[in-house]
């Protein structure tokens, strides 16, 4: 089962622990002997565990596993009858919840479970083998999660192979039929402006990225973001809040060094590129009579005729 | 909230691909796997790999997706100021502290507002009370003038009242009044003094607001003694204050004062300036009428337990609870975050003493109230959950508030088989699954109908284990859906009822099959649910109806002729009708679940 040859550290540490992780795990219950729970940790301390961590870090990543779950899914995907049982009470409902919760719709809801199912259970075979996707849980967060973020990993995955199919009906509906593909996006009207921006970016933390992306971009709210990043909503407003002044700053400061004056960097931060092209067209379409210069003729003949 | 310039989120846009395959973000980089994300959001990585986890986030707009499609039903959020680290500095968050102490400074100064203002309506609506009576018994308009404009504090006057007339009809706050007349017997004497140094012209004022219109003159400071109507006062200012249920019911004399500028009565300057006078000598007395008035409320509370049960009905409309000063409440969830109904709270003080105990609603809140203050161990437990157990310092004077989180019990896995008995339909057959196109083209049905991937799914019970018959002629079975075989061994279970089928077969034949049993061969084998019936070479048929436990040897025999030839085929279309064909073309049928078998 290890495919990759366990360090010294992890095969150490896991003789240690084998006892106390197989009695945590309940590793009985579902069937698994010990030399092959052993196996598992081994498997999943070698994928984890960097090749040069010490034993106590080691010690440490498997103490934070969550053994029991691990054990659960190893023995399903093993096809052990009594754990498929258990498996099946504790998240056949919950599954079915979150793929609801996740395509919003009932019979979308059942499709996405069930796939994930017949994933689960191991319809792929690999060199004569069933492969279970259960045997790829290396119990790092727990087993109801992971089943969550497979089932949303699915329907991502479902999502973005679907998304570029639009039926004509709808397209003519629309009016958009036989529409130009998108242009490419038109250069900043000054390279200095968008390197300075760039730069900005890449000063930022990961998370700052993150954060900024998931609103901006994907127009997340913000107690969605404070979800998933696990703080409170006040947190993230008041975070955006900072980054969007520092960025500020930080790109009229870069667009200084790259000689601008500050007023000229401060307008050129609030020029956009499409407010340009709007302005370009909407000019392109207007009258092309301008109300004064007629209203000046009639003024000029009625002073002729006044003459 | 200020926006980010425009150019940021081009810049944004630009910094995450467009390009994407399975698997891999625009950069080439993997993309976490499930187990990743799943520690990222329940946040149990280690700082190092959340960071990386965070900088593939900010790239990759699908598993942003994925992280935020994955989060669990929304869960109270437990603020973890540290995982948000301050980009620029620790400096910038210092003006938000600073600023948040002045708010909370500003919110507290205007709550004691509200409470004093609140505080003072019962004392006002007793001296009105009072006065009509008091006006009507006694003509003294002589009296010193700075008499009335000192009134007592009230809780001290009420007090008094109390005193008077409730000893003798053996009320239970008889006691707990008296101690209150002692204590505030010096603040009292606090208060009058500088009241009494007020300048003249406020006395009018003050004894016309304080005695109402209908009297003269100000009331007496113990015109409580003389009232008729002793009884009447002292209930209406005890339910006054139980409604009110605030630990600042009473009203120091400045409220009287105060109370004149909004009647409308002209006050010059003096009086106001007396009014303020008033106010900062009389707010020495609050604490000492503050303590009485609670404890008396706890006292009402506890030999009555109406009130308290009355209590959660009222709460019930309320998300939580808001248990309000002499209560204490909260609500009860499960690690996901549920509330758990029917939870049973069962509250024991530390010293020996009296427990009370509550029990959850629907919303999953509880309140119990009349508990003095102390400290208290609190048990929460409800069936499926281990009981947690709270220590709690209960402070009677604030609304208390304990959340109880129940975590899963060791007892709960077997409650959840019990009650997930329901989720899994055992009562109907019935089970839906659908099979993708996928698992149609990926599975190797061999030619097989695929109609028969639906027993793959999960729930589906296929008629028990799965029978097939080797060419060297051993009946095999696979309890795991064709996975492993295992030889059957039908004699093996054959003994016991072979004394049965001795007696129904003939006597040479049967001694022929017995020796011929360790090499029986099997041709055919059918099965339906737990219903098996195998037959093989020489007439050998055994039949088993509990899918292959026990085996009974049937010689089907009718009309004086044996079946001998090697039975090539059996079918049955239902437990009571079968077929089978030999090797010598005959076709035995039976339709009573093989007890009688004809010949065709």
């Amino acid at each position: 089962m290890s495919l990759t040859k366990p360090n010294s550290a992890v095969q150490s540490v896991v003789n240690e622990l084998l006892a106390d992780l197989h009695a945590k795990g309940d590793c009985e219950k579902v069937g698994l002997t010990r030399e092959s729970f052993s196996a598992i940790l081994c498997e999943v301390g070698s994928k984890h565990a960097a090749a040069t961590a010490s034993q106590a870090e080691v010690r440490t990543f498997f103490l934070s596993l969550r053994v029991d779950e691990l054990a659960l899914a190893r023995a399903c995907a093993a096809g052990v009858n009594s754990a498929w049982e258990i498996f099946l009470i504790r998240f056949r409902e919950k599954l079915y919840l979150s793929a609801l919760r996740i395509a919003r719709e009932d019979s979308a809801a059942r499709e996405l479970a069930d796939t994930l199912y017949a994933d689960l259970y191991g319809t792929n075979t690999r060199a004569g083998q069933r492969v279970s996707k259960l045997a790829s849980y290396t119990g790092r967060g727990s087993l109801e999660g992971w089943l969550r973020t497979v089932l949303a990993q699915e329907y991502v995955n479902r999502y973005r192979r679907t998304k570029r199919l639009v039926s004509l009906d709808e397209e003519s509906e629309e009016g958009v039929q036989f529409r130009a593909p998108e242009p490419e996006p038109v250069p900043a009207a000054d390279q200095r402006l968008a390197q300075a921006t760039d730069e900005a970016i890449a000063g930022l933390s990961g998370e700052d990225r993150t954060i900024l992306s998931a609103y901006y971009l994907d127009g997340r709210t913000l107690a969605e973001i404070a979800r998933m990043l696990g703080v409170h909503e006040s947190t993230i407003s008041r975070k955006l809040d900072k980054l969007a002044k520092a960025l500020r700053k930080q790109i009229v400061a870069g667009l200084a060094r790259r000689g601008m004056s500050r007023r000229q960097a401060e307008e050129a931060l609030e020029v956009d590129v499409r407010d340009l092209q709007v302005d370009i067209r909407r000019s392109l379409t207007q009258e092309p009579a301008p109300p004064a210069f007629s209203e000046k003729r009639l003024e000029a003949r009625v002073r002729e005729g006044e003459g | 909230m200020q926006e980010v310039p425009k150019i940021v989120r081009a810049r944004l846009k630009a910094a995450t691909p467009a390009v994407d395959r399975p698997g891999v973000d625009r950069l080439g980089d993997a993309h976490p796997d499930a187990d990743l994300l799943t520690a990222f959001s329940e946040r149990s990585l280690p700082e190092p790999e959340r960071d990386l986890v965070l900088e593939h986030l900010a790239r990759c707009g699908d598993c942003r997706d994925i992280v935020v499609l994955a989060l669990p039903e929304a869960v109270p959020v437990e603020t973890d100021r540290k995982a948000v680290r301050s980009s620029s500095g620790g400096w910038l968050t210092w003006p938000a502290l600073r600023w948040g102490f002045v708010v909370a400074g500003v919110v507290a100064i205007a709550s004691v507002g509200v409470l004093k203002y609140q505080g003072r309506t019962p004392p006002t609506m007793m001296a009105y009370k009072a006065s009509g009576p008091q006006a009507a018994v006694t003509e003294d308009t002589k009296r010193p003038l700075s008499a009335p404009v000192a009134p007592p504090p009230v809780s001290p006057l009420s007090a008094r009242n109390k005193d008077e007339i409730t000893a003798p009809s053996g009320n239970a706050f008889a006691s707990s009044v008296n101690d209150a007349n002692v204590a505030d017997k010096k603040t009292e004497d606090k208060a009058v003094a500088p009241v009494a140094a007020a300048p003249a012209p406020l006395a009018p004022q003050a004894g016309r607001t304080f005695g109402g219109p209908l009297i003269a003159s100000g009331a007496h400071p113990a015109f409580g003694n003389q009232l008729p109507h002793g009884p009447r006062v002292a209930n209406q200012w005890q339910q006054q204050n139980t409604a009110q249920n605030q630990a600042s019911t009473s009203a120091p004399p400045a409220s009287f004062a105060k109370q004149q500028a909004p009647s409308g009565v002209p006050v010059n300057s003096q009086a106001s300036a007396a009014s303020q006078t008033v106010e900062v000598s009389g707010a020495a007395p609050v604490p000492a009428p503050q303590a009485q008035t609670t404890e008396a409320n706890l006292l009402q509370y506890q030999p009555a337990p109406q009130p308290s049960a009355d209590e959660p009905k009222f709460m019930r409309a309320k998300p939580l609870p808001q248990p309000t000063p002499g209560q204490i409440g909260g609500y009860v969830v499960d690690p996901s975050g549920a509330v758990v109904a029917n939870a049973r709270i069962t509250i024991t003080p530390s010293k020996p003493g009296q427990t009370a105990t509550a029990v959850t609603n629907a919303q999953g809140t509880w309140l119990i109230a009349g508990l003095p203050s102390g400290s208290y161990k609190a048990r929460a437990e409800a069936p499926g959950f281990s009981p947690t157990v709270l220590a709690l310092n209960y402070d009677a004077n604030q609304p208390s508030t304990y959340s109880f989180t129940l975590n899963v019990g060791s007892t709960a896995e077997m409650v959840e088989v019990a009650s997930a008995e329901g989720q899994l339909q055992t009562q109907t057959a019935d089970a839906t699954s659908s099979v993708t196109n996928l698992n149609v083209i990926q599975v190797p049905a061999n030619g097989r109908d695929f109609a028969e991937l639906v027993k793959l799914s999960p729930g589906i019970v296929t008629g028990g284990p799965l029978w097939a018959i080797r060419s060297s002629g051993k009946l095999q079975r696979s309890l795991d859906q064709g996975k492993t075989w295992q030889n059957v061994d039908v004699n093996a279970s054959l003994a016991s009822a072979a004394s049965e089928t001795i007696e129904v077969a003939s006597g040479p034949s049967l001694a022929r099959k017995k020796e011929q049993a360790p090499t029986l061969t099997f041709r055919t084998v059918a099965a339906a649910g737990l219903e098996v019936w195998a037959g093989g070479s020489g007439g050998a048929l055994y039949h088993s109806t509990d899918a292959g436990k026990h085996w009974t040897r049937v010689v089907p025999a009718a009309a004086g002729s044996v079946l001998t030839g090697d039975i090539v085929s059996v079918e049955f279309a239902d437990p009571q009708h079968g077929k089978l064909s030999t090797s010598t073309a005959e076709v035995w049928a039976t339709s009573d679940h093989g007890q009688t078998w004809q010949k065709q």
